[in-house]
């Protein structure tokens, strides 16, 4: 057992090394930064498959461990754990061994492409996500390696940063994942309200311990169930998100196999798995778990047999198999997941890196033999359906467009909020400054003397400043010019976040200060490049377009992002921690509260991204050199 | 300037616009049939610079190196500072010598490529706020890539072959719930199921309103997504191209989109009744096509193109003119002979094999070796061209018989996708998929994705060359003997070789090898249409065996002596492997011979790898013994992870027709195409226009499609192929929902040095002239300065270059030496030098 745990967090120490040694690799010479990379990985399969061969020597055992403490306060406690225990295993397996391959590969695929120390940065950034994902021993280490995949996910897909579709495409996949995270972040809230600690995974994978706690609440328990499936749903692009899937076939051939065929999209049913015990009992939402699968199932081989484009084709299937471990999943035959689970990575993968022999060796037997060559065109076209054309016709064209579950997430989900963001139009400096800020002074007066406030209930203040922070961070949302405005509205909806929280409970000055570091930090940085910017740049800079002034500033760049996510509380500083305590202050029958809270966290993630994007990606405005057309 | 302009007067004609359309839009054909082309080739009527600067001016594109790229390769040494000022006072006077160079050398020059192009489609954002095309393409380029597919999906287009595009797409949106349209009883809707479209200026008039903007709104449109306007306009014209057939035109394209966005706009604005843009937009004041003065930035681009080209030049030229190989003491002693293709990449094996073995001759020819004809695989009824893309051949020859089998490899099998087979494969073939995916990364080797030019026709295959009499469709099967001996004779004559034949004259073909890479029929041979040359090469060998044939050419001045044997080969650019063919029915005595010339030509190969293997950085060089190195280039056929196989024509930079003896101990690295030619045998010209009309189309075509795909890699080229993801197997775009990509990708081009192509023709320059002036198509590449012509007088030695119609003598300049380099020496230099070596001439 301590042998395991000693290799475990060599793993862990290793990417994290690896990851920060990797940034500072000159990019001038290719050599070094694939052996660094590729050593790192190579170290990581030797810790990995040492562990693997203690963990079968001593039986299989389960077990949890703490690697650090990083926060305490009375009863909170903000921990980095790891849990070992089969499934663990089985993803820490299949990630090395595909990531080893890929490094591998693109050693020699990514050769002479600019970008090729960043793409090695981003393969170690998001190996270390995934592991600690898989690795992951309580919900919030969980949670930071899923917020990691996310990022690294959203620099794959525009990893090709100075063409418009996968900037546009990898801002849309990143913002649907932040859908998925509100699920995620609900759910870990209300585990943590009802258990009233930091819960790990060999307690929560006991069926007794969540008996215990759940049974007498199966409300509570189904929305937990239910906020982890829509996590689940999204990471692992089920309906009626599959969409996504496509979407994100823009980055180099290695880093779409790596990602989207095989590796990220099979996380979703980690989260499940390790929440297994809490929905088990569930039957509806065992059935609802059935019912996506099936639904994905039907959508995404339909999808797939009609795509022609190759990627998209193996990516819809790919989904379609995971549709398939949904419904196993959901008749308990975990085993059957892995293995499945295993097969599919791999088997995608080798689909996705051989991707562009299609051509040549469809072609190949088109040209030289002819059974290829007969023009079947209707003979193999849906032949259960053959009866009916009409049908058959609408499955194709409704195929075809890909269920138009794009077009309806777009116009339900984010079209909602940015139409709810127009409304909000009032919300503008002037208003700011004549009612937003006051509002929030008033209101830290009133908190800091603890004014009794007469005819208002205490449970209605928090939720009026939740309601107004949310309304700023849609306001952020819908702005289309003003990258400042846009800027200053995330980071005062933070405080009304804050200060709607500390309407609600007494919480410690020191969790305060922590929420606001990374905050404060994000908007000095900002502010300051921005103006920057504003000097240099004055003509492009607005929302308005991409503006890809990363060609010109590519440190800026950097920085602006590191900054951003700083802002939005990613956890790289001490703001995640200071989220996490800010929710545990929100009580257990406060659900809208939190909802809207964590709404606060996601849409200004999303908007944080769409920033960067706007002013540093996409194809550059200046065209004093080879820029690619918008829809190349 | 420009022979098109815009129709400016109000009335549009919507077959003269489309024709207009189809004359710009990228004219690259689908995948298999890949063939290099002029990428501005509708401004080929135009002068060089003029085009260029037109092609800036109206569609963004970049045409020349950057001022700072230019630069930096004059630091280099790549561009001398003589040469500049020889072009300078060829160009602007030699007063203004010092003026320019200051300009050239020092000013601060910002280039902006935007072009005029999508100002009118521009109009809807402006003015209404909308982005049509955010709509509009994603179903557009859905509704394209599925009726056009050749066999990605599995779920085929139920296509009628009766009816047209619209119809076909009409009548499936008529039997269906769910449409391609937002409003399902819209007008569009309406007019496309009934079958009732109204004519593109109808359309245009609800869209525009204004018809002096037609055309320009159309030209919008279509070059939002050349790429796919493009393959329509491609396939209309050339339907065969599909193996499965579609019918379609880019008239019903463009008529669909602008109902599509005419659907959009209904929609959006929840009307019929919305304004056109003539009613509420203000048009620009200029037209697409009306250009300004061309200003100085170009004019300084131009020179510094024009340094770079001559620095180069005039090495060669210098190198010509210095060079005095050893003649052969006589033909008695030749060994063998070998005709080449004129392929850049056979410069250097053909100088490795004279190095090894000097009692030999080799001959340069275009690839096809004058055998233009349709090839047939055993196992096909698809009969494919193996001849230049300009030819109508006649003859088909048939295989027989071949050992070519339909290897299948399960992971990428079809079922895959499937609902069932696909949980069962994905449940099981998964893990095997682990192991194929180890060993491949890890040790890369043969395997059924791998496209080899030795599966075109293999060594054993049995073809029928003969003629029987008989035809399969319009095409003669197989050569009759006349026929073929006046294909032959032209062969022979036109590289003159008409007596002193060896005992064995090879006929080697080439072709390429690779793997995961959608451009594999650009590697090929381009004489053959992109397929490699082996059966070409087997005809011609087979029918100068022949002795009545012999007895045919006999009569026509050619007498093969009878102990002469024809042997064909194929020679494996990428690999650099050789194969022969039809070994078995050589008598003893020849195949004893014939097993001598082999490790000749082995050892040759290994020597070629290691040159070509200074271009591959990922290839250790340094200390490795030649096997190694030939073993490393040999895999790079095989792996998955390699984009870039070989560089196939990347550096092009000259053509010389002439005697092997002018090029003969020259180190041209890989940069010529060397057509043999003797002006001796040509006194009136005839072979010359022969040859010119497929040089300058092959040779001119391949060079301008790596000079432009250089020049703009994101707008003319296809980017970097990384993210390259194949559509239906015709083409490639970039993510899933991306417009098709032409041209060239950056790892194709990335060596190259854009110079435009340089031909020496080695005949008296009146001979030359009259060719040219009897042949518009040719004149029109050297008049236009679209290839740099000069002639080497062959009793004189002087050269004379070719401008406005007439032959001036070329003066060379004395400051260029030519270093003399020991072999030794010059292979020493591949270990380290990844550039552009110069010229050399190798002490013999």
């Amino acid at each position: 057992m301590k042998w395991i745990q000693f290799f475990w967090t060599l793993i862990f120490i290793n990417q994290i090394i690896s990851f920060s040694i990797s940034l500072f690799i000159t990019e001038k010479k290719e050599k070094p930064i694939f052996n660094f990379a590729f050593f790192s990985i190579m170290l990581n399969n030797i810790f990995y498959f040492i562990a693997l061969i203690i963990w079968i020597y001593f039986g299989f055992s389960r077990f949890n461990f703490e690697l650090v403490k990083l926060y305490q306060h009375h009863h909170y406690l903000f921990n980095i754990e790891f849990f070992v225990d089969k499934v663990s295993m089985f993803f820490l397996l299949v990630g090395n061994l595909i990531t080893l391959m890929i490094v591998y590969f693109s050693r020699f695929y990514m050769h002479r492409e600019n970008g090729f120390k960043r793409f090695f940065n981003t393969i170690l950034f998001f190996h270390l996500a995934y592991s600690l994902t898989s690795m992951a021993g309580n919900f919030i280490t969980m949670f930071i390696g899923w917020e990691f995949l996310g990022v690294s996910s959203f620099l794959l897909i525009a990893f090709y940063r100075e063409r418009y579709l996968p900037v546009r495409n990898a801002v849309k996949v990143f913002s649907v994942y932040r859908i998925g995270d509100i699920g995620f972040i609900m759910g870990i809230w209300a585990v943590n309200q009802i258990v009233h600690q930091n819960i790990n995974f060999s307690i929560i994978t006991l069926p007794e311990f969540v008996k215990y706690y759940l049974s007498e609440m199966p409300f509570v328990e189904t929305l937990i169930a239910l906020c982890f499936l829509i996590a689940a749903v999204v990471k692992s692009a089920q309906f009626p998100f599959t969409y996504w899937i496509a979407r994100a076939m823009e980055g180099p051939t290695p880093s779409s196999a790596i990602f989207y065929g095989s590796l990220s999209i099979h996380m979703g049913l980690l989260l499940l798995l390790r929440t297994y015990y809490i929905w088990e009992e569930l039957y509806f939402t065992r059935m609802l778990f059935s019912l996506i699968g099936l639904i994905t199932i039907f959508i995404s081989s339909t999808s797939a047999r009609v795509q022609s484009g190759i990627k998209a084709q193996i990516a819809y299937s790919s989904a379609a198999q995971i549709g398939f471990m949904f419904i196993e999943l959901s008749f308990g035959w975990t085993n059957l997941v892995l293995i499945h689970f295993v097969s599919n990575a791999f088997l995608r993968t080798y689909q996705l890196l051989t991707s562009p022999s299609v051509a040549a060796y469809l072609m190949r037997k088109q040209m030289y033999f002819s059974k290829y060559q007969k023009n079947n065109t209707s003979a193999n076209f849906i032949s259960f359906l053959s009866l009916n054309p009409r049908l058959q016709h609408s499955i194709y064209v409704l195929a075809q467009k890909e269920f138009n579950m794009d077009f309806y997430v777009n116009k339900y989900v984010f079209g909602t909020l940015k139409l709810v963001g127009k409304r909000l139009r009032f919300i503008n400096v002037k208003s700011l400054l004549l009612l937003f800020i006051p509002i929030l002074i008033a209101g830290w007066i009133i908190k800091l003397m603890a004014i009794n406030i007469p005819f208002i209930k205490e449970e209605v203040l928090p939720m009026i400043m939740g309601i107004i922070a949310l309304m700023i961070t849609l306001r952020s949302y819908a702005e289309r010019y003003s990258v400042v405005l846009s800027l200053y509205l995330i980071v005062i909806s933070q405080l009304f976040v804050l200060l709607s929280v500390s309407f609600n409970e007494a919480y410690p000055f020191s969790s305060m200060l922590l929420y606001l570091s990374g905050i404060i930090l994000g908007l000095i940085i900002c502010s300051a490049i921005l103006l920057y910017l504003q000097d240099k740049e004055p003509a492009y800079l607005d929302l308005n377009k991409y503006y890809g002034h990363i060609y010109e500033y590519r440190w800026l760049g950097f920085v602006f992002l590191s900054g951003i996510l700083c802002m939005i509380g990613f956890p790289i500083t001490p703001t995640f921690i200071g989220e996490d305590i800010i929710l545990e202050h929100i009580h257990l029958h406060q659900f809208t509260l939190t909802f809207f809270i964590a709404f606060v966290y996601i849409i200004s993630g999303i908007q944080g991204i769409r920033m960067y994007a706007r002013i540093f990606l996409g194809p550059h405005i200046k065209q004093y050199h080879e820029v690619a057309i918008k829809s190349a | 300037m420009l022979t098109h302009s815009i129709n400016t007067h109000k009335i549009f004609d919507e077959s003269e616009v489309i024709h207009h359309l189809k004359h710009y839009l990228p004219a690259q054909a689908p995948l298999k049939d890949f063939v290099h082309h002029n990428l501005l080739h509708a401004l080929q009527n135009n002068n060089f610079h003029d085009a260029n600067f037109t092609a800036t001016k109206v569609f963004g594109y970049k045409t020349y190196l950057n001022i700072e790229e230019y630069r930096q390769l004059f630091q280099q040494g790549y561009i001398s500072e003589h040469i500049i000022e020889k072009v300078i006072e060829n160009k602007n006077g030699k007063n203004n010598i010092t003026e320019w160079k200051f300009k050239m050398l020092y000013d601060n020059i910002e280039f902006y490529f935007n072009g005029k192009l999508g100002r009118i489609m521009h109009l809807w954002k402006d003015f209404y706020h909308i982005n049509i095309s955010k709509y509009v393409q994603p179903v557009l380029f859905r509704i394209l890539s599925n009726y056009l597919d050749q066999g990605i999906a599995l779920f085929k287009f139920p296509y009628q072959p009766s009816l047209s595009f619209l119809q076909n797409i009409g009548c499936i949106e008529q039997q269906s719930w769910e449409s391609y349209f937002f409003n399902r009883n819209g007008r569009a809707r309406r007019w496309l199921i009934s079958d009732n479209i109204p004519d593109i200026k109808k359309l245009l008039e609800i869209l525009v309103e204004n018809e002096e903007w037609y055309e320009e709104y159309l030209f919008d449109m279509c070059f939002e997504h050349p790429g796919w306007s493009g393959i329509v306009s491609v396939i209309e014209d050339h339907p065969d191209t599909l193996i499965h057939r579609r019918n379609i035109s880019l008239k019903e394209c463009i008529q669909l989109e602008l109902l599509l966005q005419i659907d959009y706009l209904d929609n959006k604005f929840k009307s019929e009744k919305w304004k056109p843009l003539g009613k509420v937009a203000k048009f620009p004041d200029t037209h697409l096509f009306d250009i300004p003065e061309i200003d100085e930035r170009f004019e300084i681009a131009q020179l510094w193109q024009e340094s770079l080209e001559w620095t180069y030049y005039e090495q060669v030229i210098k190198a010509i003119q210095e060079n005095n190989p050893m003649v052969l003491s006589s033909p008695e002693t030749l060994k063998f002979q070998s005709i080449h293709c004129i392929d850049d990449r056979e410069e250097s094996f053909r100088r490795y094999i004279e190095h090894i073995e000097p009692q030999c001759e080799t001959f340069g020819s275009a690839g096809f070796f004058n055998m233009d004809l349709y090839y047939l695989p055993c196992h096909s009824e698809n009969p494919m061209k193996i001849a230049p893309a300009n030819a109508n051949p006649q003859n088909i020859l048939m295989e027989k018989e071949t050992s070519h089998s339909d290897e299948e490899d399960i992971s990428l099998h079809h079922h895959s996708h499937s609902l069932l087979r696909g949980w069962f494969y994905s449940q099981t073939v998964g893990f095997w998929s682990a192991v194929k995916l180890i060993t491949h990364i890890f040790k890369p080797h043969d395997n059924p994705t791998v496209i080899s030019a030795i599966k075109h026709s293999e060594i054993n295959s049995k073809l029928q060359f003969e003629s029987n009499g008989e035809k399969l469709g319009n095409f003669k099967i197989g050569l009759n003997d006349e026929e073929a001996a006046e294909k032959l004779e032209v062969l022979l004559k036109s590289i003159g070789l008409v007596q002193h034949f060896a005992p064995i004259v090879y006929i080697i073909g080439h072709g390429a090898g690779s793997t995961n890479n959608p451009y594999y029929a650009a590697y090929d041979c381009g004489a053959c249409s992109g397929k490699p040359g082996s059966v070409n090469a087997r005809v011609a060998a087979y029918f100068l065996n022949n002795p009545s044939v012999r007895n045919i050419l006999s009569q026509k001045g050619i007498s093969i002596p009878e102990n002469t044997v024809f042997i064909a080969a194929l020679h494996n650019t990428t690999s650099d492997k050789i194969y022969f063919f039809d070994i078995e029915q050589l008598k003893d005595e020849i195949k004893n011979l014939h097993q001598k010339h082999i490790s000749i030509f082995e050892k040759a190969l290994i020597l070629n790898a290691r040159e070509r293997a200074r271009r591959f950085e990922t290839i250790e060089k340094k200390g490795k013994s030649d096997d190694y190195i030939y073993q490393k280039v040999q895999e790079r056929e095989w792996a998955l992870f390699i984009p870039r196989p070989e560089y196939n024509h990347a550096t092009n930079a000259i053509c010389v027709v002439g005697r092997r003896t002018l090029t003969k101990n020259i180190f041209l690295d890989r940069r010529a195409f060397l057509n043999s030619y003797d002006y001796s045998i040509d006194r009136d010209g005839t072979l010359l226009a022969g040859l010119l009309k497929a040089l300058t189309n092959v040779c001119g075509g391949i060079n301008l499609e790596y000079y432009y795909s250089r020049t703009d890699n994101e707008k003319l080229g296809a980017g970097s192929k990384l993210p390259h993801n194949v559509f239906g197997l015709i083409g490639v775009a970039n993510g899933s929902d991306g417009d098709l990509r032409y041209g060239l990708p950056r790892q194709m081009i990335e060596i190259h040095q854009p110079l435009r192509l340089l031909m020496i023709i080695e005949q008296y320059p009146e001979i030359i002239l009259s060719v040219i002036n009897q042949h518009p198509s040719i004149k029109e590449w050297f008049e236009n300065e679209w290839i740099h012509l000069l002639a080497l007088h062959p009793e004189t030695k002087q050269y004379f270059i070719y401008k406005h119609e007439i032959f001036k003598e070329y003066p060379l300049s004395d400051k260029i030496h030519i270093q003399n380099i020991s072999f030794e020496d010059l292979c020493s230099l591949f270990e380290s030098n990844i550039n552009d070596l110069p010229v050399f001439l190798i002490k013999q």
